[in-house]
């Protein structure tokens, strides 16, 4: 029964609360059972899934919506997880629009992981762009609505890209089907269905929409949003091109460049942002590795990251909410004043350095073993070199100059109870995974031969991390935020843009313009010249007779135009004599 | 626990000693570890990781801070003009 | 596929007249004249249904009215593409009815009998041209469409108004003077008929020995004579035309007008000249580069525009030339996704304009600029905005990305990725010049000197009459959509033969 099929596939539920809510907006309690309810019905719901479902026929296709394996699992399980912890996390937002948008984005990246075709998966990717970029404008600054609609077009341009690979790869296949491309038979098409995969990942250089964008969003709204698109986008690499060893050198690239950017930025977002790049970097280059190690580290480490970089993001956005300030220069010494916020906080990012006992080291280990095991010190180290800096950037200097460091002196109040709720329960999961990775390791697509805790680990992160904090102690003066921003990659279109616009509006339209009046200027002078010429017929007479049955139509036709001046008669008579020219010359040839 | 962190901050100098005590303690910890696979030339090297970070730390704030000023940054209205 | 040769096909076409001349009866009752309005789109819809049953099961409806001379005569001829169109503007007609009883009254318009009696009379001239059998009803028709929108373009009789108004019907009558007239002579000399041949899209009416160089002369002058299709160069009479009151863009401009020419340039192209002639001349490929370029130029163009009417203008002279590409490309898939186009860019188009006049009726704003902060005061408006740009982005599963698809997999039939790009490129323009207009209408900063009161534009019964129609075609839209499947049967019978 086809309703039954709907009502299993999580994505529904999802959009059935997006369409309840706005009838909800008067109702408090209702309102917030449903932000909580749905994602909790969804993460049950995801336990009973069968392997296929939800065929529909579309446009002569065979729409596959439920596709679901070991990887499909693992990833549904985070995401409705993070869901839930977000919903919570956002409770006290009174715009309904902010949870519509929010549901639909959560709803349409469901719908790309349970996917099993590619109409599909374009249908939901659009969808996810499409509403998440509310949750950017819903910030309603100015800067912020004119980083939506950059990211908008981004998205859009992204989509396309995707689309056209889509199309290409139907062109050569006719199968829309959403399977794994083998390496050595990647056709031009693949490739660009991988780009626009690779956008998604904010794979530079491509990755710049996502550091302009995610500062500027919404304080819930970028607790969403550091979750999703980027983690679907490494589903979708992680199912179709496991073993591309140009994703395992981009990535590897991604993670340093990331963190490059993160121990300049000012803006405490941004440079969690940056972070995202970095991170999802080790997941690109464990997809292009290929190993089965590579890709459960890649997929565990999705798992985890998304828990730890949504318990960053809701610490920032809490000191963003509570204060208004996210730049690192204007802030300080808010341990006293938000303390609880400062202890999930730096569990979030201890996590994320990978310290012992936290969820970080039990799945960045693991790429970077796997990176060894495999042969490729060079990515290795990389990665190694890209611990450094997380560690530097967003273990210390982030918390460092928020919570402590020198007092700014600014005035806060602790979060709300629901936001200290989220992030508490981001936190716990942070350490039960550390300490239990089992848990996580028995939700990956294969079989994991992979120990975490052994002392040659051990030791190898303490003394990583250790100098790491000595390097940073010895240089926290240079480290000092400035009120600045660094310029990346999207200079080029941001600049390029503005020229376009400008050579549209002074050269284009302007030609149009004359163009339109091109009958007025050279089209009546010719006319009248060419209607003197000919006005010694009576060309009344020869209209009439051409237009036949017409006559009475033209008729009423002339008194309205005589409303006009008498140009248009010399027109047409120009225009019939140009006819009779006409049949002169095929009736002699 | 505000007031732990307080007591902590005023007493930042036994801090900074207890903290270098552990880092030298990870570097002599490495002396027994048991290297099991090396798929890499630094494993073998007692204290690789500890050079590693702290070259790797300053190397890299060096590195970013210097193309950032040389370069990349601006000021925050850049694009408005 | 047998066709049922009956007066009734005459009908269609005949009762919007009729409910023009019961109009003008009832000039001095308003109530009970635009209840004529409306009651005359649901007979003339219905009519146009009750032909669609034959037409899924493959036959068609013939009737000649009277005969001029050999070969010239008033003749219907119904198919599928003639349905489609028909059975869109008739429908949309209906929500046009309701619409301009909010619009006309909410402004309180002057001259509202001749205003209704015009429109009546135009969409009876795109049911006829709908319904047309031949070149010279065809011909007819679209020249009843000019002559009776000329008084709805200069309806306000100002300056304005008369100079977009002669602009307007400069263009469209020395278009159809100068090059129709010709081509149709042309056609009678090197074919003997006017008819079109309905039923085969591969032939068309040509002789095997027509004379290539002639046969180029007369599909120049065609494609360019139907100005009403807004071929780049014969475009500038759309922006003109926005002097007009909302209505009349909306459902005149958006529908029956411009699909009148897209419809016959269509028409002439499949059932004058045919796929085969004009695949042998290379013809289908030239055109489908002339409209490439209309597409990417008028939505460059409309990117610039800060009057909302102006931007949708260009964007529509951008969107009717898919149309004429998705024929243009000549294989089943690409003529599809052309012909669907004219469904779904109308009710994409009718719902974007009804919005632009609702805005203007409420708020007497007519820039992009000034509509900050708008959205929260017509909430349904701007929502109805938003989808429907979303069909004109082409993003799923809204109508415009079926088009699109269609569109697509015809590149990929002919292998040409230059006008796959096209498509794709356009679709980038598109969002560019749509999506500021709902974020200015949401996030946007309210203009200093407005009352920033939070009322709710969209109570009062005016508007109301206005705001539920276009929620309908926004609707519709998502529907098209999602279930385009009745379009899609309706086309697939014409296309493969």
């Amino acid at each position: 029964m086809i309703s039954s099929t709907v009502l299993i596939h999580p994505t529904t539920w999802f959009l059935g609360g997006a369409v309840l809510l706005p009838f909800l907006e008067k109702k408090d309690k209702l309102r917030k059972a449903v932000l909580i309810g749905i994602p909790l019905i969804a993460f049950t719901l995801i336990h009973w899934l069968p392997d296929s479902f939800g065929h529909v026929s579309y446009l002569g296709f065979d729409l596959v919506f439920g596709r679901v394996d070991r990887l499909t699992r693992v990833f549904l399980h985070v995401f409705t997880i993070m869901a839930f912890i977000g919903c919570i996390y956002g409770l006290h937002v009174k715009e309904t629009g902010q949870h519509i948008a929010a549901f639909l984005y959560v709803g349409g990246s469901l719908g790309v992981t349970l996917c099993g075709d590619y109409l599909t998966l374009y249908i939901f990717w659009e969808m996810m762009a499409f509403s998440s970029v509310f949750l950017i404008w819903y910030r309603k600054k100015r800067q912020s609505i004119e980083a939506g609609f950059r990211y908008i077009l981004v998205h859009t341009t992204g989509g396309l890209v995707l689309l056209a690979g889509i199309f290409l790869r139907y062109q050569n296949i006719h199968d829309l089907s959403f399977v794994q491309i083998a390496t050595n038979g990647a056709t031009f098409a693949d490739y660009l269905i991988m780009i626009g995969f690779m956008l998604n990942a904010a794979v530079p250089p491509i990755h710049a929409w996502l550091p302009d964008a995610y500062p500027e969003a919404s304080v819930t709204g970028a607790v969403f949003m550091c979750a999703f698109t980027t983690k679907t986008a490494v589903y979708v690499l992680a199912r179709g091109f496991p073993g591309f060893e140009a994703l395992a050198i981009l990535g590897a690239i991604m993670t340093v460049y990331g963190v490059g950017y993160a121990v300049v930025e000012n803006d405490a977002r941004r440079i969690l942002a940056y972070h995202i790049v970095s991170q999802v970097g080790y997941m690109v280059c464990g997809i292009g590795i290929g190993t089965a190690m590579a890709v459960n580290g890649a997929v565990a480490h999705a798992y985890a990251h998304i828990i730890y970089k949504g318990l960053l993001f809701m610490g920032a956005g809490a000191v963003l909410e509570m204060t208004g300030k996210s730049k690192l220069n204007e802030l300080g010494g808010l341990y006293k004043r938000m303390p609880w916020a400062m202890v999930f906080t730096v569990i979030g990012g201890i996590s994320i350095s990978g310290f012992p006992l936290t969820s970080g080291f039990i799945s960045k280990s693991m790429i970077i073993a796997a990176a060894g095991v495999s042969h490729h010190p060079v990515l290795m180290l990389m990665m190694d070199l890209a611990a450094v800096g997380t560690f530097l950037s967003v273990g210390i200097k982030l918390p460092y100059f928020i919570w402590f460091g020198k007092d700014s002196g600014v005035e806060a109040k602790d979060a709300p109870w629901n936001m200290n709720l989220g992030m508490a329960i981001a936190a716990f999961l942070c350490f039960f995974l550390g300490i239990f990775p089992d848990y996580l390791y028995k939700m990956l697509p294969y079989p994991v031969y992979w120990h975490p805790y052994n002392t040659y680990h051990l030791s190898e992160t303490l003394q990583l991390l250790g100098f790491t904090g000595l390097g940073f102690f010895i240089m926290v003066k240079k480290l000092k935020p400035e009120p600045k921003i660094n310029l990346d990659v999207d200079w080029f279109y941001r600049k390029g843009a503005r020229a376009f616009l400008g050579f549209a509006s002074r050269r284009v339209v302007p030609t149009n313009d004359w163009v339109n009046d091109v009958y007025r200027n050279i089209g009546m002078r010719a006319t009248m010249a060419l209607a003197k010429a000919f006005s010694w017929f009576d060309w009344e007479g020869i209209d009439w007779t051409v237009d036949g049955s017409a006559k009475g139509v033209v008729e009423g036709g002339n008194r309205l135009r005589s409303l006009m001046t008498g140009k248009i008669q010399h027109y047409i008579g120009a225009a019939v004599a140009l006819t009779f020219i006409i049949l002169i010359l095929v009736v002699l040839i | 626990m505000v007031r732990l962190l307080n007591y902590l901050n005023e007493h930042s100098v036994m801090l900074k000693r207890i903290f270098f005590v552990f880092l030298i303690l990870t570097v002599v910890f490495d002396l027994y570890v048991k290297r099991h696979e090396m798929h890499f030339f630094g494993d073998a090297i007692i204290g690789f990781w500890s050079l590693f970070g702290i070259i790797g730390c300053l190397g890299m704030i060096i590195v970013c801070k210097g193309l950032s000023h040389v370069w990349l940054m601006k000021k925050e209205d850049y694009y408005d003009k | 596929m047998d066709t049922i040769i009956t007066s009734k096909i005459v009908l269609t076409p005949l009762i919007p007249f009729v409910s023009a001349l019961l109009i003008l009866a009832s000039k001095n009752k308003p109530n009970l004249r635009e209840s004529w309005s409306v009651f005359g789109a649901v007979l003339t819809f219905l009519s146009v249904v009750y032909f669609l049953p034959h037409l899924l099961a493959g036959g068609s409806y013939q009737y000649t009215l009277c005969t001029i001379y050999p070969g010239v005569s008033v003749k219907f001829h119904l198919d599928g593409l003639g349905i489609l169109f028909a059975g869109t503007s008739s429908f949309l007609w209906i929500m046009a009815g309701f619409y301009c009883v909010g619009y006309m009254r909410g402004l309180d318009e002057h001259a509202q009998t001749r205003f209704y009696f015009c429109y009546a009379v135009a969409v009876g001239g795109a049911m006829g041209a709908a319904f047309s059998g031949n070149l010279f009803t065809l011909y007819l028709f679209y020249e009843i469409v000019s002559i009776f929108t000329y008084p709805l373009v200069a309806h306000h009789q100002d300056q304005e108004g008369y100079f977009g108004g002669r602009k307007y019907i400069v263009y469209l009558m020395f278009a159809s003077k100068a090059f129709l007239l010709p081509a149709m002579v042309l056609v009678y000399v090197q074919c003997g008929t006017l008819d079109f041949a309905i039923g085969n899209i591969a032939t068309g009416i040509f002789p095997h020995n027509a004379a290539p160089l002639l046969v180029k002369i007369t599909y120049l002058l065609c494609i360019f004579g139907f100005a009403k299709a807004a071929l780049m160069p014969m475009h500038g009479w759309l922006p003109a035309a926005m002097v007009a009151p909302t209505p009349v863009s909306a459902l005149l401009h958006a529908v029956v007008v411009v699909k009148v020419g897209v419809f016959s340039i269509a028409r002439v192209m499949l059932s004058v000249f045919g796929v085969n002639l004009l695949n042998q001349l290379g013809l289908g490929i030239f055109t489908a580069y002339l409209a490439s370029f209309t597409i990417i130029l008028a939505s460059v163009i409309a990117l610039t525009q800060n009057n909302l009417k102006m931007r949708l203008a260009y964007s529509t002279v951008s969107q009717l030339s898919y149309i004429i590409l998705g024929v243009a490309m000549l294989t089943p898939n690409s003529i599809t996704g052309g012909i669907i186009h004219i469904t779904n860019h109308a009710f994409a188009k009718i719902t974007l304009f009804f919005c632009a006049g609702a805005i203007f009726v409420a708020t007497h704003k007519k820039n992009v600029s000034e509509l900050g902060g708008i959205g929260w005061k017509m909430p349904f408006t701007m929502i109805a905005f938003g989808l429907a740009s979303l069909s004109m982005i082409g993003v799923p599963p809204v109508s415009g990305f079926v088009t699109k698809w269609f569109l697509a997999l015809g590149t990929l039939d002919i292998h040409n990725m230059i006008l796959l790009t096209v498509i794709l490129v356009s679709s980038l323009l598109n969002a560019g010049y749509f999506v500021p207009v709902v974020y200015t209408s949401f996030f946007g900063k309210p203009n200093p000197g407005d009352n920033t009161s939070p009322g709710f534009l969209e109570g009062s019964p005016l508007i109301m009459f206005m705001v539920i129609p276009l929620f309908f075609t926004a609707v519709a839209s998502v529907l098209f959509g999602i279930y385009p499947d009745l379009f899609l049967k309706i086309i697939n019978l014409m296309v493969v033969r």
